[in-house]
């Protein structure tokens, strides 16, 4: 029993933090904003909860999913969202457009804000390193000189551009977004939306009239024309403003259409009345204004009985992917990763078998966090786990932590728990920076839409990824252990010359069929198997690699510390074939580009290279004796 | 023999291969940015030497072997040491099978290489086509209209033929074609003013109103190298008959010779199919409120003359349409959603690959299968 005590105090300790990160995503208010999230609406392709738009949109403004409210206490992204549908003139004064770029502000004559950072370390990390937020008041008079020079930018192609073009886009792009959630709603030209709907109702049958009337040739009451028409194009403008589709309907055959607020104006001169979903969007929308919690609370829960009228399925499917939303599994996950990372440290430091035991139970318990993550995205979207880089991160990892959890069943020696809990936290680092674009639940364009392919080649490769990372973890833990600690005898050394070995051979039979795979779905689909595009080349570059450290070793040319060497080396070929590849801009697999990562992909190969050149340092220098 | 054998055989040629191999296949890669992917595979891949061009020289020296020799060197040295090294034993069935996979992977990929055949379809809604074109390679036909009352008589000179200030002729063409200049690449512009001095006249049809400039040749999947030529036509005396401006940007250029009907045109190389395809629709679907691609399709009607054979199909992403040896893909189409573009890819070695597969798979798992169920009994029996 007290030899489990540091485990059960690590899970204890995980899942206190686990449950207080979920209560924390309901804020404490009369009203209720987590109801109101819940509410599904139709964008980028899919339904959706608005507490995902929320939390998408503040990402892609602010780079992050929770705003600071005026006494500095964090408030959820459905807070501020509630606000800009509804109240736009409120959310205009919150500093949330965060500005990096020096030449953008000196451009529109920003004010200089206070930064966290002080000006020696901005001096120190270089211009774009201090970054200030700015609200839409403030930015409002410059919106002109944005759009112009983002519409500059946007001729270029991406390369071309300068950073302060990028920054310019980006701006553009997240007041675009800005604004036209804030007409998403409501247009915002009445203060009353519901009054607006009730004489809208009442006056459709003059309108109509006098329209008609008009067209007929006969005599028509100019008023009521020139009303009807003023409301058209306001409804015009509002349409076009629209970000989601709100309201949704059935057709006979099952299938769900979704509609933006403005066609309310089409329903009414149709049917002469408002649809219910409408109205309650409305009257909740005036109890926002009105301040009024227990009429919003109401009204939110007459809009979910008009919803369910449609079909059930709308809550419940947006009620799972709220769940998701709250549970947060990912972000959970990479704070468990460094607890058992921090653990596994404690124990090479002091008391082995106990700590190492916390490591791996927190291992385990943040790889069914992780596990249960997956299965929410794959329920929500639809699709086997990698359909975009995005996913193919957690799966990376997630394949990689299972496999080092393996290793650690086996060898008990916490190597399996260290490399977990590096390659589990390190992926979900970089899953973390690659959704900072928006929805990472895109749906998938026509090319990769076929469930068999992505459930085995996509899967099975990935798997192949994630094996040639662990190997190179682990060779590269190796090194540095061996060559500046005492820890590694022979027989230590033996076994992570097998787990290598193990993983290698591993890597080699995913990564070989995977590509395969490959080649045969591209016939099917293409009649041709081998197309000599730059990711299938990656994938390539990965058997053949796997396939030189097996050769190797069976002839004989390389013993332990080579094995290590070359397995680390396999990091640098995998990080190209990730990510290296889509760099490049070219192929049928180029569907993410990203520059910034060049940087990080630059470093990471910088870094195994070190290693590598450190494993040439001969053995008689070494503190370990392997 | 026995040291040839040796060597030819060897594990030390096999790594060596490899990582030549993986050499080749990451400077290829990158070059594909410029060369386009279409150019670099030409240029590393199926090549035996990949040729360094010395700047402003006609000399070109090998700095790597290219991917004809490290496959070839790599299957004869899987196929000796099969036969020289290897010793069947159960315990190696797999890595037999493994090896087997990895030569019928090079053989498949070395008979595609050869054999493969790539060509485009572009049909308008509406209307019917017999014939694929492929655009990496164009040539200059003499079409002659009075060959027959139903048929026309085509003379096609391949590009590598045309090179500025070398004459084409053809035994049954009265007359002999002078290229005065060639361009691989070009931009066509109006002749006005400001038309340089040293751009060749031309005194027929099109040329009379424009000329062409030389522009570097691209290997971008997006973009097309316009061949362009200044030609001339001499009767068997050596008189002229008259300079045009042929271009793969120009339709067919009608004239006269003897009393006969003739045109021409630079164009890309057709390949005549015995059956027809009729587009009757194209689409384009998006997401809801998106403009993400959810599905690309042609709704095509294919006739065969030879066999009578008519019947419609839908083409759409991951559903081609596979007839008479070759394979109709949706590939592309034109801004407006009128016309689509099929790939028509003719493969013969295309079913290798599935054999590879079934090998290296099953070869695989049964040796790292037997490596790991040996290993995890060895454990047991430790503990």
């Amino acid at each position: 029993m007290k030899k489990r005590i540091p485990a059960i105090i690590a899970l204890t300790i995980f899942f206190a933090y686990f449950a207080s990160n979920y209560s924390k995503q309901s804020p404490r208010t009369e009203i209720e904003y987590t109801a109101f999230g819940k509410t599904p609406v139709h964008l980028n392709g899919r339904a959706q909860p608005l507490d995902s738009v929320a939390r998408n949109a503040l990402l892609s403004i602010q780079y992050k999913r929770t705003i600071r409210d005026e006494s500095g206490k964090k408030a959820p992204a459905i807070v501020w969202l509630t606000e800009l549908l509804m109240s736009p003139d409120l959310a205009h004064a919150r500093p949330i457009f965060k500005i990096t770029d020096e030449d953008i502000r000196s451009l529109l004559q920003l004010p200089k804000k206070p930064s966290k950072r002080n000006d020696l370390l901005i001096a120190l990390l270089g211009p774009g390193s201090a970054h200030f937020f700015y609200s839409f008041h403030e930015l409002a008079p410059s919106l002109k000189t944005i759009s112009e020079q983002a519409k500059k930018a946007g001729e270029l192609e991406d390369a071309q551009r300068s950073r302060f073009q990028k920054a310019v886009l980006k701006l553009a792009r997240a007041l675009s977004t800005y604004t036209s959630l804030s007409q998403t709603l409501h247009h915002g030209q009445v203060a009353s939306f519901s009054q607006e709907l009730q004489d809208l109702e009442a006056f459709a049958p003059a309108g109509i009239a006098a329209v008609n009337q008009r067209q007929m040739g006969q005599e028509f009451d100019e008023n009521d024309f020139n009303k009807i028409m003023n409301i058209g194009y306001l409804y015009q403008g509002f349409e076009q403003s629209g970000h989601f589709l709100s309201l949704p309907s059935k057709s006979e055959s099952g299938e769900f259409s979704w509609e933006k607020m403005s066609t309310v104006l089409s329903q009414i001169l149709q049917t002469g009345q408002a649809s219910e979903v409408a109205r309650s969007y409305a009257s909740i929308v005036d109890a926002y204004r009105n301040d009024d919690a227990n009429v919003f609370n109401e009204q939110v829960r007459a809009l979910h009985a008009d919803l369910n009228a449609i079909d059930r399925s709308l809550l419940s499917d947006s009620g799972v992917e709220l769940t998701f939303n709250f549970l947060e599994p990912f972000y959970i996950a990479s704070v468990g990763y460094v607890m058992a990372f921090i653990a596994v440290i404690i124990s090479w430091i002091r008391s082995p078998r106990r700590m190492n035991q916390a490591a791996y139970w927190l291992v385990i318990a943040c790889a069914v966090i992780h596990t249960i993550g997956m299965l929410f995205r794959m329920y929500i979207i639809g699709y086997a786990p990698v359909i975009n880089l995005y996913s193919s991160a957690i799966f990376v990892g997630w394949g990689a932590v299972l496999l080092a959890l393996g290793l650690e069943k086996f060898f008990k020696n916490s190597i399996g728990n260290a490399t977990a809990s590096i390659i589990g936290f390190s992926t979900l680092l970089v899953a973390h920076h690659l959704s900072a674009d928006g929805d990472t639940l895109e749906m998938l364009r026509a090319v990769l839409d076929n469930n068999f392919w992505l459930a085995t080649h996509v899967t099975i490769i990935t798997l192949g990824y994630s094996a040639t990372f662990l190997a190179g973890c682990i060779g590269f833990i190796f090194i540095l252990m061996s060559l500046f600690s005492d820890r590694i005898d022979k027989k230590s050394s033996r076994a992570f010359a097998t787990m290598v070995y193990g993983i290698v051979c591993f890597a080699m039979l995913f990564s070989f069929v995977g590509t395969i795979l490959g080649g045969i779905w591209a016939d099917q689909s293409w009649g041709r198997f081998w197309g000599w595009d730059p990711k299938e080349n990656g994938a390539l570059l990965i058997v053949i690699w796997n396939a030189i450290i097996l050769h190797a070793r069976w002839g004989g040319f390389v013993r332990t510390r080579g094995t290590m060497a070359m397995a680390i080396f396999g990091n640098v070929v995998f990080s190209w074939s990730w990510f290296g590849t889509n760099m490049l801009g070219i192929g049928l697999h180029a569907y993410g580009f990203m520059d910034k990562a060049f940087v990080y992909l630059a470093a990471f190969v910088a870094v195994n290279m070190l290693v590598i050149a450190l494993a040439a340092i001969p053995t008689k220098y070494w503190k370990s004796k392997i | 023999m026995k040291p040839f054998i040796k060597f030819f055989s060897s594990l030390e040629l096999a790594i060596a291969c490899m990582v030549l191999g993986l050499v080749l296949v990451f400077v290829g890669t990158l070059d594909q940015v410029h060369l386009g992917i279409h150019g670099a595979t030409e240029r590393y891949f199926y090549s035996f030497f990949v040729m360094w061009e010395i700047p402003n020289s006609e000399v070109a020296i090998p700095y790597l072997p290219g991917g004809y020799t490290v496959g070839t060197t790599l299957l004869i040295n899987l196929i000796t040491a099969l036969f020289t090294r290897f010793r069947f034993s159960w315990k190696k069935a797999g890595v037999l099978m493994i090896h087997f996979g990895v030569i019928s992977l090079l053989i498949g990929e070395l008979v595609s290489s050869m054999m493969q055949v790539d060509s485009n379809m572009a049909i308008d809604e509406g209307a019917t086509k017999n014939y694929s074109e492929d655009r990496t390679i164009s040539e200059l036909v003499i079409i002659d209209h009075s060959h027959s009352t139903t048929t026309d008589r085509v003379y096609a000179f391949p590009k590598a033929m045309l090179k500025t200030n070398h004459d084409v002729r053809h035994e049954d063409l009265p007359f002999s074609i002078s290229i005065n200049q060639f361009m691989t690449n070009s931009v066509i512009r109006k002749r006005d003013e400001n038309t340089p001095s040293k751009s060749l006249i031309a005194n027929k049809d099109i040329g009379l109103d424009y000329y062409a400039i030389e522009t570097p040749k691209t290997g971008k999947m997006d973009e097309i190298n316009r061949n362009t030529a200044n030609l001339t036509i001499f009767d068997s005396e050596g008189n002229v008959a008259g300079t045009w401006l042929a271009s793969l940007a120009f339709p067919l250029q009608r004239f006269s010779f003897e009393g006969k009907d003739y045109s021409l045109q630079i164009r890309n190389k057709r390949y005549y199919h015995p059956f027809e395809i009729k587009l009757i629709d194209f689409s384009f679907d998006r997401y809801l409120g998106t403009n993400i691609p959810m599905n690309y399709s042609s709704m095509i009607e294919l006739t065969n003359y030879d066999t009578g054979e008519n019947r419609e199909f839908l083409i759409y992403m991951n559903h081609p349409l596979r007839y008479s040896g070759l394979t109709f893909f949706q590939s592309s189409f034109t801004p407006d959603e009128l016309t689509t573009i099929l790939q028509v890819v003719s493969n013969p070695g295309r079913h290798l690959p599935y054999i590879s597969c079934i090998l290296i798979f099953a070869g695989l798992s049964f040796q790292f299968g037997f490596g790991l169920i040996t290993f995890i009994g060895k454990r047991l029996k430790r503990s």
